[in-house]
């Protein structure tokens, strides 16, 4: 089968107080349909540089990007901009993601608009339907985005993602942020949401818990590169790599007992 | 033996607010405890630490009292009590220079000169495992890492040697590995220097590994309090055990059926 993306000996280096710094260092992967990606690392490992540059949020030094059999990284212009809606991204604080003071059915109705996506007169109607799939009661859409709660926020940021009929979905730490709870139901809403409309999904985090929970495969990053990547069972269970060893055992555990 | 730290039916609401933030809080805190407090945003656990270091805003309404029953008068910031907040950028202050900022605490407090304190304040660094610890007294708080901030921010914490330790989601902003290195220096400095430690967190798991005993707060309420063990394995209240299902260990099975389609 043929890989949703694949990623080819990506480098990116920047300069950070006067120092060279290879924030990715010939780092390969591919991503499956409806499969997802943990990228798992430190700070610093080079996680998110390399979801921003697969966004192309930022520009990489070498390397080839092949998305939905396309070379990703040749696009550009007015076609980049009309690809662009079929690589969405969350991010961990939605309220930071959204202008506070939009509605949220003006938030979610932009892509709509922008792309072209739906008749105006349709809009009302298919921003219900997606509030119905992120399970929000469609009267929210007529609240501001910084009325509601966090929770609430993020589903909002996931309708909007899911308003572009994306393929892939950039997780970036989006349930970091939210209390234990809700995080949980979030989590169920997305693995719901990919097996329904055949999404992948890179997950950046740095919460194995919440990647064993639902990634299929994951990538431990140090230092730029990628380390490890295996199915997430086997990374978890028999880890290789120092560092997969040293995030396993840095996740805080339930102490049942004292004295097991 | 005395508490520490005790409160009493202790309610609190903030300015312009009809609801109360804190309600009828009782608890006692014993030298050389480790409590730590759980609960979800909106709790009130991090109201709870405020009030308990005196940094209510102005025109908060409060009943019941807060009481420090082993000094027999009201604490005092820096020596009887340090605070960590969990932004490592707002701990410390970005235009002055390491070195004078934890050595303050100790000048003020312990009645050192600057040159004495500024050696007190080396000595903490050394404690709280900066790198190249005289340089950093002289450098600012951004040329330093998240993790290491918040490092330099407990030294300042400590460094007149307070008896309580608050710490306010000290490591929820940090990756994994950091978090893991903080909370074993705040273990490892409350054990030798004999501190008493008031851990606020969400996360269920980390307040097991650490703490001797655990409070649960719910909407101001604290719901439940009793030693860490028993929390985790018989929660007598349901919004215990509600964070307790609710929580995702590592342990278990995961949610996604086997690899991709």
């Amino acid at each position: 089968m043929t890989p949703l993306i694949k990623v080819r000996n990506l480098s990116k280096r920047y300069r950070s107080h006067g120092r060279e710094v290879q924030a990715l260092d010939d780092v390969s992967f591919t991503l499956g349909e409806r499969e997802t990606l943990a990228l798992v690392g430190p700070s610093g490992s080079g996680k998110s540089t390399l979801s921003r540059a697969i966004t192309r949020l930022i520009t990489v030094d070498g390397g080839e990007i092949c998305f939905a059999g396309e070379d990703w990284l040749a696009l550009k212009g007015a076609e980049l901009r009309r690809k662009r809606r079929y690589m969405q991204m969350v991010f961990q604080d939605p309220l930071e993601a959204l202008n506070p003071r939009a509605t949220v059915f003006s938030a979610i109705v932009d892509p709509i608009r922008i792309h072209g996506l739906a008749p105006r007169a349709r809009w009302r109607q298919e921003v219900s339907q997606l509030l119905d799939r992120v399970q929000l009661p469609s009267h929210l859409m007529d609240r501001a985005v910084h009325e509601i709660s966090g929770g609430q926020r993020q589903r909002v940021a996931l309708a909007r993602a899911l308003a572009c009929k994306p393929r892939l979905i950039v997780l970036d730490e989006a349930v970091s942020a939210l209390d234990v709870s809700l995080r949980s139901h979030i989590i169920d809403l997305m693995i719901e949401l990919q097996r329904e409309e055949g999404l992948s999904y890179l997950f950046v985090s740095h919460d194995l818990a919440v990647v064993k929970a639902m990634a299929h495969r994951t990538a431990v990053m140090e230092a730029g590169r990628i380390v490890e990547l295996g199915p997430t069972q086997d990374v978890i269970d028999r880890p290789q790599s120092n560092m997969a060893k040293a995030l396993i055992a840095a996740v805080p555990r339930l102490i049942r007992s004292r004295n097991p | 033996m005395t508490a520490l730290l005790k409160l009493e039916g202790y309610t609190l609401t903030y300015p312009r607010q009809t609801e109360p933030a804190l309600i009828d809080i009782s608890l006692e805190l014993a030298a050389g405890e480790k409590l730590a407090v759980i609960g979800e945003s909106g709790s009130g656990k991090s109201t709870l630490a405020r009030a308990v270091a005196c940094l209510n805003p102005r025109g908060t309404c409060e009943s019941g009292t807060i009481s420090w029953p082993s000094l027999g008068r009201s604490a005092q910031a820096g020596s009887d009590f340090g605070m960590v907040f969990q932004d490592p950028g707002s701990n410390l202050n970005p235009v002055l220079r390491i070195g004078e900022q934890v050595a303050e605490a100790a000048r003020e407090h312990l009645d050192l000169s600057w040159k004495e304190a500024e050696a007190v304040a080396l000595d903490l660094l050394k404690k709280v495992q900066i790198p190249q610890p005289e340089a950093a007294l002289r450098a600012y708080p951004h040329q330093f890492s998240g993790g290491q901030r918040q490092r330099i921010a407990i030294a300042a914490a400590i460094a007149a040697r307070p008896r309580l330790l608050i710490a306010d989601e000290a490591t929820s902003a940090l990756d994994t590995l950091v978090q893991a290195e903080i909370v074993r220096l705040i273990e490892t400095l409350v054990t030798t220097e004999k501190m008493t430690l008031m851990f606020i967190t969400h996360d269920i798991a980390l307040a097991s590994q650490l703490a001797d005993r655990i409070a649960v707060m719910h909407r101001g309420r604290l719901v439940e309090i009793g030693p860490a063990e028993e929390i985790v394995a018989n929660p007598r209240d349901p919004y215990t055990r509600h964070l307790l299902d609710t929580h995702i260990d590592l342990d278990d099975a995961p949610r996604i059926s086997g690899g991709a389609a």
